[in-house]
């Protein structure tokens, strides 16, 4: 039964090759783009590789006293790209057309030798920051936002895990009538659409101070989050065996020592994968704090407002994209090798 | 003064349900090993779960040392408790395990090492201190359970089915060692099984439990040879009792038992006990190693029939047989008997037990 | 004995009566408080706002259609409703599909399973925004898939993607949306393949089921849990697309259901109507998603577990 034949190995295979190229070539353009200085973003047919350098061809132009300052692809095409002698100029062009920094002296002092021997072309090393830098000056709050959405995130992991453990636990372990109600109620809750509930909910946080503030998007995030939390951290709970928790009664401790103790570091998994969706939720979104802020954006809004439906420069959105990115692949890999921390092999 | 009393103990789980323990009197004295058995759903686990604080009571009340504990949280009564699944938190190091309840107590640094190590020694799992629980087999884990359970040094120890989750090797040897821990600490123990030879061979006492009532108290060697009710004679025992639906006549001024196939003369000293039942039926119960087997008829031959099966155990034999529409088993020294053999049953003299067939109980 | 256990009638000490106030019984009504006041001030009232607001005009009194009504004329309306159904329809079917047989083929152990199952997730965990700009570099006149399709000499011309409009835009955003999504849908069919006994597979192998028969006959069937959650949970998002929509096609140029209301409460906001346009898209987009939220209701009742494998 296990084994395969030649063909559907075949077919397998051609499946996987397909789907992966799929994932990864978009990944490499983006991550090549991301990086791409002001000359290369413009360049067609574009290469996934990213380049860490620059090459330029450099004349000395004597009628004029300048230099003619040509770039060079990755495929030894030459394009024109500055003709001057003055090396403020020249700094500049670099650094904006192709993210290399140098002192207009330093290029100046290279080229000298251009005088005497002839054209010749020169490689300098790119800044990789260059795009990200830029990503910060031309969006304006951006270093406000990275910060906004960290406070937002915090505040959403910190009410969807105490508010939805605490539901949680009380389902699981508690019998009560009306039991069965609260969980379709939170069920519904989790798939009610947060834009519907968006735009009305600004004007509740309006009246409660809080609209336009990280707490206000973290109590919008934080809706379907406790209904979630509180479904994982049910089923987690169920599956703990009450006698671990009688027994740390049986032996001194009161209810709200063995739930600290005993029930909550053994649900940690749960939480982990809870605080991950809270986290997600309040990182991605954009419309609703489109709606529910006003000065105050989230890093994805003001990645988002910064793009708008630009096409030029994408270089420095898809920098702010990495900027964006990061922190959230960060925060699921160390939440990941949490769980995978579980205690192995006994039935929890 | 007896140590643990339970009076008149109810428990219902919900406002109207069924009593799962029904008006419960039962008195526990001091180093007593006491042990609840039962089929599942009697009551026993229900019994030292209220013992414990885990379970609130219904009704009634439980006293140690002649004091209420009813209304005290489970630390506050002196209890300790081994549980069916071990219940050794799989986040903490043996040690942390073990050392738990007296970091509750906010017991000094030294004193609990000390504590600690002294009760892992007597468990024999001071090797492990510093390992987790998933890396040791369910009898380490057991033997972790039952060294948190003596660092607490308990007026009371309460085993809810410990032994039940280990395999048949190390369920004997595990016992002996709780049999011998018990002793060595002097403790109280109270132990839940639903398998009677554990019972038999741990308690001073057995209770024997069904649906939330005590149907006996006695010795293991009580509860085997005198039942006092049909239950109790039919639970214990393997093979269990033999019963016979008989009549009370008077014969020739001796009192017999019989039906169509079975005859037996009552001793002369049970006479009185069964005079009231002249003319009624009644259930004789007898155990299948006190039934004899002889090749040939007498004035005691109970009943005659053949010896349709034959199980060899090593030491005795088991010989399946029928008397009218009941299976019968007889336990005998006879390792020679042949299948298909005709058999002449006789009972061993004052072994018979007769319960009243209305009341299930015993006729004294 | 039996009399003894009268108790002394004195004043309950403060433990008492604290303990009256927590115990078994109350524990579940104070655990469950915090929440439900939360929900009450938080979710349901935002919703009776919006209920009063779809059904009042401007200037207060109340009608039943005349929001709708309104609704209804603007000029994109119809296409916002199409473009989502199709959209919701088409991109759930086809991230299904794909997520099923590539499940199916990683599911048996091999060499680099999980290196691969590693890389196909990747773009689960990017973030809608930079999604959105990963697609829109490529789709620019001289982006990367323009490139690439030159240098693999697919086309000669490079294509105006940008450009697109109507149905062939929305198949656009549906592969972008497929690419991002399709590795949640691969996670939950995975975990319930899972949850599948090897020996339900074997015993209609020994049977004589072909492999593809097991996988029709046995695999699919125990699956179904995991295909309704699946399959619920992405149209449920699916309804609600329209960040990548805007960022790639820009405002009105394809318009969705929840785009429209990012476009009233975003550039338009302001202008008059244009909060109560955004008030009843969300009530429709709401509403929507409330009855695919009841059908999965009614569809997981019989005999599933509730997204069973989500957690992951």
């Amino acid at each position: 039964m296990k084994k395969l034949s030649v063909l559907q190995k075949t077919i397998i295979t051609l499946v996987m090759t397909t789907v992966l190229l799929a994932v990864i070539v978009p990944i490499m353009f983006f991550l090549a783009n991301a990086f791409s200085n002001g000359t290369e973003i413009y360049e067609y047919p574009k290469t996934p590789i990213i380049s860490f350098s620059v090459t330029v061809y450099v004349e000395y132009n004597e009628l004029n006293n300048e230099y003619t300052v040509k770039y060079v692809n990755r495929r030894g095409e030459q394009q024109n790209a500055i003709n001057s002698n003055s090396g403020l100029l020249l700094s500049n062009y670099f650094e904006q057309y192709f993210s290399v920094y140098k002192t207009g002296d330093e290029l100046l002092e290279d080229f000298e030798i251009v005088k005497t021997e002839g054209p010749k072309e020169f490689t300098y090393a790119k800044n990789m920051f260059h795009n990200f830098k830029t990503f910060f000056y031309i969006t304006s709050k951006a270093e406000e936002a990275l910060v906004n959405s960290i406070v937002a995130v915090l505040f959403t992991i910190l009410i969807s895990l105490t508010l939805g453990s605490m539901c949680g636990y009380a389902i699981a372990r508690f019998r009560f009538r009306g039991k069965d109600q609260i969980s379709v109620f939170l069920l519904i809750v989790r798939m009610f659409p947060t834009v519907g509930i968006s735009i009305p909910l600004a004007v509740i946080l309006i009246r409660f101070n809080l609209f336009d503030t990280m707490l206000g998007l973290a109590i919008l995030y934080s809706l379907p989050n406790i209904a979630l939390t509180s479904w994982i951290t049910s089923s987690i709970f169920v599956g703990i065996n009450r006698e671990l928790e009688e027994a740390s009664l049986v032996f001194g401790a009161n209810g709200f020592q063995t739930f600290m103790k005993i029930t909550l570091p053994m649900a940690l998994p749960a939480m982990a994968a809870s605080s991950m969706y809270a986290f997600l939720t309040a990182w991605n979104d954009t419309i609703s704090a489109l709606i529910l802020t006003n000065d105050h954006p989230t890093l994805a809004l003001a990645v988002y407002q910064a793009i708008g439906d630009n096409t030029t420069n994408l270089q420095y959105a898809a920098a702010g994209s990495i900027i964006l990115i990061i922190p959230a692949l960060i925060f699921t890999f160390v939440v990941r090798k949490y769980v995978n921390q579980m205690w192995g092999s006994v039935s929890v | 003064m007896s140590f643990l009393e339970l009076v008149n103990l109810d428990k219902r789980y919900t406002q109207k349900g069924n009593l799962i323990v029904n008006k419960m009197n039962l008195s526990i004295h001091k180093g007593e090993f006491l042990v609840f058995l039962g089929p599942s759903g009697c009551g026993k686990t229900t019994t030292i779960r209220m013992i414990s604080g885990l379970e609130d009571i219904s009704g009634g009340d439980i006293l140690i040392e002649g004091k209420s504990i009813i209304n005290l949280p489970p630390k506050e009564r002196g209890v300790s408790m081994i549980f069916q699944s071990y219940a050794v938190w799989p986040h903490m190091t043996v040690y942390e395990n073990i050392s738990y309840p007296l970091r509750l107590q906010k017991i000094d640094k030294d004193e609990m090492d000390r504590r600690v190590r002294a009760s892992a020694e007597k468990t024999n799992i001071t090797e492990y201190l510093s390992r987790y629980p998933s890396q040791l087999s369910g009898g380490q884990r057991q033997r972790v359970a039952v060294s948190r359970a003596i660092v607490v040094e308990p007026k009371i120890f309460l085993m809810d089915e410990p032994l039940s989750n280990l395999d048949a090797m190390l369920r004997v040897s595990m016992r002996t060692e709780l049999k011998n821990i018990h002793e060595s600490l002097g403790a109280t123990s109270i132990f839940v099984t639903h398998d009677q030879s554990e019972a038999m061979s741990l308690a001073d006492r057995i209770v024997i439990m069904r649906n939330g009532l005590i149907e006996q108290i006695g010795t293991p060697k009580q509860v085997y040879f005198d039942c006092e009710s049909i239950f109790v004679a039919s639970f214990i025992g393997t093979p269990p009792t033999n019963f016979f639906n008989l009549k009370v006549v008077k014969e020739n001024n001796r009192i017999v038992i019989k039906n169509e196939n079975i005859h037996y003369t009552l001793p002369i000293s049970e006479e009185k006990m069964l005079a009231p039942y002249i003319g009624q039926d009644i259930i004789m119960g007898v155990r299948p190693e006190n039934l004899e087997i002889s090749q040939s008829s007498s004035d005691e031959t109970f009943f005659v029939s053949n010896a349709d099966f034959i199980e060899p155990q090593g030491s005795h034999v088991i010989i399946i047989t029928k008397v009218g529409e009941s299976s019968i088993k007889i336990s005998s020294p006879l390792l020679d008997l042949q299948a298909k053999n005709k058999i002449f049953v006789s009972v061993k003299e004052n072994k018979a037990m007769f319960f009243d067939p209305k009341t299930e109980k015993r006729i004294r | 004995m039996q009399n003894s256990v009268i108790p002394n009638q004195v004043k309950p000490s403060f433990k008492e009566q604290m303990r009256k106030v927590f115990n078994k019984r109350t524990a579940p009504f104070w655990l469950l408080l915090p929440t439900f006041l939360y929900y009450a001030i938080f979710w349901l009232s935002p919703i009776l706002i919006s209920i009063k607001e779809v059904f009042t005009t401007l200037d207060g009194s109340f009608t039943l259609f005349g929001n709708f009504k309104f609704i209804w004329e603007q000029v994109s309306f119809l296409p916002a409703l199409r473009n989502t159904a199709v959209f919701a329809a088409v991109s759930v079917i086809l991230q299904f599909l794909i997520a099923l047989t590539l499940a199916i083929m990683i599911n048996r152990k091999f060499k680099g399973q999980k290196l691969i199952l590693f890389l196909i997730m990747i773009p689960m965990a990017i973030t809608p925004t930079a999604v959105a700009i990963v697609w829109k570099t490529g789709l620019i006149s001289s982006g990367w898939i323009n490139s690439l399709l030159q240098s693999l000499n697919f086309v000669d011309e490079t294509i105006p993607f940008l450009g697109l409009r109507g149905l062939d835009a929305v198949m656009l955003i549906i592969l972008i949306d497929t690419w991002t999504v399709m590795p949640s849908v691969l996670i939950i069919l995975i975990a319930g393949l899972g949850n599948i006994p090897e020996e339900t597979k074997e015993a209609a192998y020994i049977f004589g089921a072909s492999k593809w028969r097991i996988i029709k006959d046995v695999t699919i069937p125990l699956l179904k849990p995991s295909i309704i959650t699946a399959v619920i949970l992405r149209m449920i998002a699916a309804v609600q697309v329209w960040a990548v929509v805007v960022m790639v096609m820009g405002f009105s140029n394809v318009p969705f259901l929840v785009e429209r209301i990012a476009y009233y409460v975003g550039p338009l906001s302001g202008l008059t109507g244009a909060n109560k346009l955004a008030y009843t898209y969300s009530f429709l987009t709401a509403l929507i998603v409330f009855s695919v939220t009841l059908i999965y209701f009614k569809v997981s009742k019989r005999g599933t577990a509730l997204d069973r494998g989500t957690q992951k």
